[in-house]
């Protein structure tokens, strides 16, 4: 699993994950994701396109994360999950928590449409 | 690639004597390419002149030594991670291509007198210096591509031109470690100054290494040739095995061919039994051991089976394995059961047993594969396990007489047992039982036994990998103590047994989630073509539910303390299914209700709900004894299972 935060203009950040996020991964995903509640980050975009496979661990570090943003009013979006990580958000009823984008790209374009 | 192969002639040998006056050896370097197709043993067991040892470890590289015959040896390297046993075959076939183009003079020969003609020029050469970069015109000129090693002394200087594959460093690190080592030189008024020149050769890497030992005076003396030919001996130690290592390599060879002797005793292939399906296998502490298995005809036609152990680990046991196998071979087909087997037997080893003050426990089971009838008895053995599918109940076969030795006539009892189909029968010795865990907990007689429950269903062959896998899992970093033999013999249920089963056994640890998930995979990409319905979803969405189990048997029951997790995955008409067990803290299984606050999600306990809405079926259940048993299922449609 390989994980890499970009730091955008106006509070943004973009969360790329590689790999599998699983019991062996997840306490790492979680470390990173509320560290970026230290730096105010509005928004988070993770980027789970080349996430293949997502455990229930998975999950819960991203609602961690996301936990930890909404502290100060910040949010964490999902953007182009993999059909098994789709299922999985689906089966947990977590997509009814998060905002899910099926590519970063429009992800990134909604919010700044929203913020015009 | 082709083995490369140069030889050199008896004649520089004789130039090399003239030099040193020292006994030394001609050597040659050949590259060793792994032979894919695998080169026939017998070529092995042909050349038995050879004297074959391995030298020490050298940079990334292995070094080995064959001496052919007295007088000249040859050198090869191969990769670091060339697997022993394809060396060992390459090495046989090398040195009968060598054998071969000496007798018939075919081949790229490096001709004596090009080598004479080089030390020659070094030698008449006004300093080394110049007498390298002369020697190097004659390579050159003449250039073979033979790796060759040259030492020559001049006027004081000791002169050493090397083209191989080691490499400069090696090269130095050699050098230094043979001055240090000599401390007669050290003590001495010479000054010894070791430095290295690379010269500039094609291919491969070349390296001459230049010793200069001067004495005050720059006089050369009578008895210094003998100080540097010791010095040369110490230096060459680690390319070349020289005497001193002679007896210790005699005797790690001599056990190495024991122990090649010792696992051709025993039967390398099971025979196949209509309706039965075998295994065994053999793993001894060190490099031999007292444990074996055997495979034989009984002189009714039966089947005999046997496992045992000579009490003893090591050298002096396997010895007497030798001779069990020896009598166990010749009186089998004399019996006609199995008690009379072992009494003859003891009768015939006690004499050697009681000389050795040991003795040998042994059983041996006699199987009629059309009637589905065991007829065994044990010498003093460690209890023979049957698993009984249709009961789903374990029974044992515990001995039935003393073991082989403690007297000179012992009388045994025969018993019978009925094999159905599906049932396995296990015999082992001590060395699985009584393997040794964290806090020198056994695996005890319980610890195998669940290990044939988990995988049962299973052919032989992976089962007995899953125990010893599970050995491997259970000692964690512990050396491996005792010897160990196996033999498992399932009777096949052909009408039942499904067409896929994978027995697992994982250390609790988070990685091992992984692996479980790509057992899954695997078990899809096998069913692949065979399904007739394309579902692919099915298996990930299976593989998920599992890793969620695993996840939980990792965290909750072994408080991510480790311990061992066993299962089996099974694929058979109309279901998938898995059945993993652990030894940990017991559980209360809770599916969430299907209601989520958006605003307040909780962080965690998605697992249960996952693997409630990924499988059609779940179960967990805290056995007797400690155990927890998870069992999925999922109904699949359209596996063909012709």
């Amino acid at each position: 699993m390989n994980i890499d935060v970009k730091h955008l203009e106006e509070g943004k950040a973009v969360v790329t994950i590689e790999g599998r996020v699983d019991a062996e991964t997840a306490a790492e995903v979680k470390t990173r994701l509320k560290d970026l509640a230290q730096y105010r980050v509005m928004q988070a975009f993770v980027d789970m396109n080349r996430v293949d496979f997502i455990d229930s661990s998975g999950l819960s570090a991203m609602v961690s994360g996301l936990k930890a943003l909404r502290q100060h009013g910040g949010t964490l979006i999902l953007c182009g999950p993999e059909p098994q990580a789709l299922k999985a958000l689906r089966l947990t009823l977590l997509d009814r928590v998060f905002p899910i984008y099926s590519t970063l790209d429009e992800a990134l374009e909604q919010a700044s449409k929203h913020a015009r | 690639m082709p083995v490369t192969i140069r030889v050199l002639t008896e004649e520089l040998r004789d130039i090399w004597h003239s030099w040193t006056g020292g006994q030394l050896y001609i050597i040659d370097q050949a590259h060793i390419f792994p032979n894919a197709a695998g080169i026939p043993a017998e070529i092995l067991a042909e050349s038995n002149e050879e004297d074959l040892y391995q030298t020490p470890k050298l940079g990334k590289d292995l070094w080995w030594k064959l001496r052919v015959r007295p007088g000249w040896s040859l050198i090869a390297s191969a990769e670091d991670d060339t697997p022993y046993k394809r060396v060992l075959p390459s090495w046989a076939a090398l040195l009968r291509m060598v054998l071969e183009q000496e007798a018939t003079g075919v081949g790229e020969m490096v001709d004596g007198s090009i080598l004479k003609r080089m030390i020659t020029t070094m030698c008449t050469a006004q300093d080394v210096r110049s007498g390298l970069q002369a020697a190097q015109a004659v390579i050159q000129q003449a250039c073979t591509g033979a790796d060759v090693l040259l030492i020559a002394e001049h006027s004081g200087e000791l002169l050493l031109l090397g083209q191989g594959t080691f490499s400069e460093k090696e090269a130095r690190a050699c050098l230094k470690h043979g001055i240090e080592a000599s401390s007669d030189l050290k003590s001495s008024t010479h000054s010894i100054e070791p430095f290295v020149l690379r010269l500039d050769v094609p291919s491969p890497s070349r390296v001459a290494v230049v010793v200069q030992v001067c004495d005050s005076d720059g006089d050369v003396k009578e008895a210094r040739l003998m100080e540097l030919c010791r010095l040369l001996g110490l230096m060459l130690k680690p390319f070349f095995s020289l005497e001193v290592d002679e007896q210790q390599q005699r005797l790690t060879h001599d056990l190495a061919l024991a122990a090649a002797i010792q696992s051709s005793l025993f039967p390398d292939t099971m025979p196949i039994i209509q309706g039965y399906d075998l295994a065994a296998d053999l793993l001894p502490a060190r490099q031999v051991g007292g444990d074996f298995f055997d495979v034989c005809i009984s002189g009714d036609g039966r089947y005999v089976l046997a496992v045992g152990d000579v009490a003893g680990k090591g050298a002096s046991a396997s010895i007497l394995t030798a001779v069990v196998h020896a009598v166990l071979h010749s009186e089998s087909p004399r019996h006609k059961d199995p008690a009379s087997l072992l009494e003859t037997i003891n009768a015939g080893l006690y004499p050697d047993l009681d000389r050795a003050e040991t003795f040998v426990t042994m059983t041996v089971a006699f199987l009629n594969p059309d009637e589905h009838q065991l007829e065994y008895a044990s010498a003093g053995h460690v209890d023979g396990m049957l698993w009984k599918a249709r009961e789903e109940t374990l029974s044992m076969l515990p001995a039935t007489g003393l073991p082989l030795g403690i007297y000179p006539s012992s009388t045994y009892a025969a018993s019978k047992a009925v094999l159905e189909p599906g049932d396995v029968l296990g015999l082992y010795t001590d060395g699985i039982t009584e393997a040794e865990g964290l806090n020198d907990k056994l695996l005890g007689v319980q610890g195998l036994a669940d290990l044939l429950f988990a995988c049962h269903l299973a052919p032989a062959r992976a089962q007995l990998d899953v125990v010893l896998t599970a050995l491997e899992v259970h000692r964690r970093d512990k050396l491996q103590r005792d010897d160990v033999a196996l033999l498992l013999c399932r009777c096949l249920d052909v009408e039942n047994d499904p067409r896929w089963v994978k027995p697992f056994v994982v250390a609790a640890h988070p990685t091992s989630v992984h692996t479980i998930v790509n057992l899954v995979r695997d078990l899809a990409m096998e069913a692949e073509g065979v399904l007739e319905v394309e579902c692919p979803e099915v298996f990930e969405d299976f593989a998920l539910a599992l890793a969620e189990v695993i996840a939980n048997q990792i965290k909750h029951a072994y408080q991510q303390e480790g311990g061992r997790i066993q299962g089996r995955l099974v694929l058979d008409k109309n279901t998938l299914s898995a059945d993993t067990f652990d030894y940990g803290s017991s559980f209360q299984p809770v599916v969430p209700l299907g209601d989520l606050d958006p605003e307040d999600p909780p962080e965690g306990g998605y697992g249960m709900q996952l693997i409630d809405a990924l499988t059609d079926r779940w179960a967990y259940t805290a056995m007797p004894g400690g155990r927890n048993h998870w069992s999925l299922q999922k109904r699949i449609t359209g596996v063909r299972c012709s």
